[in-house]
């Protein structure tokens, strides 16, 4: 008797669980970049809304991709803008309602009609920022003036660079360091750029993104290829830090709200975006992320050491490339290199 | 009530019927057929039957579209197998002796013992990386430590070699090598090692004729527990290893990650499976061996 009730009890549990969820009251997901959380600025929400807000990150744009491909339910994503035209190619992403394509005229210049989707049909500019270099002053005397010192480094050197082993970003760097446009799909270019981090690996102390700034802030690290929220959160602990524009230029990335074409509760969706797009949200939440806002507004809004921070400030007259979604031949390639790389 | 009374008994066999079909057999299917896809162009598979994968592996086309053998991914399968060996083999010599020690305590302080030992896995594994970064690195716990009493002058380079690689995975592998052998120790008849020395055995000889042969159940166990997590790590040589050397896990997330190439990637885990199902198979041989010795 106890078995056959115990098997009910089973069954029941695996046949009615998924509607149980289902009819759980208002919730929000949200899958956003791991440094994007702001637990205040959603508390605010909840208590504003009345909707839980329901988080989850991610560290890379493949992983947000292969999770919404997968089914993954969310309703608020964050994804960059060269991811963009991909996730609309795959019908992943909505289209936004017109109230909210009208905060993007309160928005800064770098932001404005963004080459991925300038009519802002599926997706709001949310952040910005750069892919620059860290100095660490105590350690190198180097001022990382250009991206060609950082690739090619003396002979008999110990071990001293860092790279982020985003590849999208590394391969935009690399082609910047030799003077060719990103995602150029010319074999020349191909075998120039493996050419060029093939020489730089003896002299490179660590590839990876997870646990840089951290590695930054140590002080473990002379020359470390850096995104600039990172950079400032690094200095904060440890001064002897510098962010520098190379020469060659640096890397412009966009990242943005989106709702995915699956959500769920899209409503809530666009309350919460138009909510953190608020200027005083916006300046609060680049405050936690340590990120430039879109806002124009929140700029403004934010405390004197940011507005002055070199991180926050792209010096007048530096040339900026925009990040871009790579045509697949050229990921293709890039993959190939950095599997040429780290064999 | 009626319903049960006229099922057949084997209905108590369907939770594990379902939960094998649900989280074993489809995912293993899916990976196998996605393994013969063509990849989509923005990752994802393209339902049309292509062997591209398999021939991926071992040829490559150059930047100028020429076809010719590359053996960077089988150095890549090779690499592994081999880290996963090592990393066996150090679970086995630092294993052993724990094991022993933990079996011949009085059993009342055994339970202790197991509970140390299980102790990591309170933790989530990334962090318990991360701990070894802060032990490890040139500002770390035993760099500061030498350099403080003036044993190194400068720090020694601990982390983002194979060195740390090695380390993190027997640290990460070890519980599971030595709770087996602990358990096929404390089964074993210890009055046969009293019997062994009224035979004139010495104790070295004892050991290796009397109680390691008795432990071979448990360190084959062991083995397979540890080989089998240990060849699909990347966590390890990710983060202690500077992301310098590519792991047979690294392979296959970059595939489904940034290079979008689905197909190539379950083709790789599908080799992956067929390595260790090939390891399971020999270390099932030997355990028959052992079992006709005992």
């Amino acid at each position: 008797m106890k078995i056959k009730s115990f098997i009910i009890a089973a069954l029941a549990i695996i046949f009615l669980c998924p509607t149980a969820a289902h009819a759980a009251g208002k919730k929000l997901y949200i899958y956003i970049w791991d440094t994007y959380t702001a637990p205040k600025l959603f508390k605010k929400f909840e208590k504003e809304t009345g909707i839980k807000v329901v988080t989850d990150v991610y560290s890379s744009n493949d992983t947000l991709m292969a999770k919404l491909k997968a089914g993954g339910a969310y309703d608020v994503v964050a994804p960059s803008g060269n991811y963009v035209p991909f996730l609309v190619a795959e019908k992943l992403l909505q289209q936004l309602p017109d109230d909210l394509k009208a905060i993007a005229k309160d928005m800064t210049k770098s932001v404005q009609k963004p080459d991925y989707d300038p009519e802002y049909t599926y997706v709001l500019p949310l952040f910005y920022g750069t892919t620059g270099l860290a100095v660490n002053t105590k350690l190198t005397k180097e001022t990382g003036a250009s991206w060609q010192q950082f690739f090619e480094r003396p002979a008999g050197e110990k071990p001293s660079v860092g790279v982020l082993d985003d590849i999208g970003t590394a391969m935009d760097i690399a082609s910047l360091a030799v003077k060719k446009p990103f995602c150029d799909n010319t074999p020349e270019t191909f075998k120039t750029l493996q050419a060029l981090l093939l020489k730089q690996k003896p002299f490179v102390k660590v590839y990876g993104s997870t646990g840089y700034t951290e590695r930054l802030a140590a002080g473990e690290i002379p020359l470390q290829m850096a995104w600039n929220g990172d950079a400032y959160k690094a200095r904060q602990q440890n001064k002897d830090l510098k962010y520098v524009y190379p020469a060659e230029g640096v890397e412009v990335w966009v990242d943005n709200f989106a709702i995915p074409a699956n959500a769920k509760n899209a409503d809530a969706a666009k309350a919460f975006i138009s909510f953190m797009l608020k200027p005083e949200n916006a300046a609060e939440h680049s405050i936690a992320a340590g990120m430039m806002s879109s806002i124009k507004a929140a700029n403004e809004l934010l405390p004197e050491d940011m507005k002055q921070a070199p991180e926050f400030n792209i010096p007048e007259g530096t040339v900026t490339g925009v990040a871009q979604a790579c045509p697949a031949e050229v990921v293709d390639a890039y993959s190939k290199i950095w599997s040429e790389l780290t064999r | 009530m009626r319903f049960l009374k006229l099922s057949p008994a084997y209905l108590l066999l369907l939770p594990f019927f379902i939960i094998m079909g649900v989280f074993f057999v489809m995912p293993l299917f899916l990976i196998v057929a996605y393994s013969f896809m063509a990849a989509g162009p923005y990752g994802g598979v393209v339902h049309q039957f292509s062997l591209d994968a398999y021939l991926q592996i071992l040829f490559e086309k150059d930047f100028d579209g020429n076809l010719h053998f590359s053996p960077a991914y089988l150095e890549v399968f090779l690499r592994s197998v081999k880290l996963a060996g090592v990393c066996t083999l150090l679970c086995v010599l630092a294993g052993f002796p724990t094991a022993y020690h933990m079996a011949t305590r009085p059993p009342e302080k055994r339970n202790l013992w197991i509970m140390l030992v299980t102790i990591p896995f309170w933790t989530n594994l990334l962090i318990r990386t991360y701990a070894w970064m802060l032990v490890l690195r040139n500002e770390g716990l035993v760099n500061n430590f030498l350099l403080y009493f003036g044993i190194i002058k400068e720090p020694l380079p601990l982390l983002y070699n194979g060195f740390a690689v090695g380390l993190g995975l027997l640290y990460s592998y070890l519980p599971f090598m030595i709770l087996p052998i602990y358990s096929s120790l404390e089964r074993m008849d210890w009055r046969l090692t009293e019997a062994a020395a009224d035979l004139y055995a010495g104790r070295w000889q004892t050991l290796f004729r009397v109680t390691i042969p008795l432990a071979m159940p448990g360190i084959i166990a062991g083995s397979v527990l540890v080989f089998i997590p240990a060849i699909g790590s990347f966590l390890a040589s990710d983060l202690l290893g500077g992301g310098k050397q590519m792991m047979l896990g690294n392979l296959i997330q970059l595939q489904f990650g940034f290079s979008r190439n689905w197909p190539f990637g379950a083709a790789a885990s599908v080799i992956l499976m067929a390595i260790v199902m090939l390891g399971m198979m020999l270390m099932a041989r030997k355990a028959k061996d052992v079992k006709g010795l005992v």
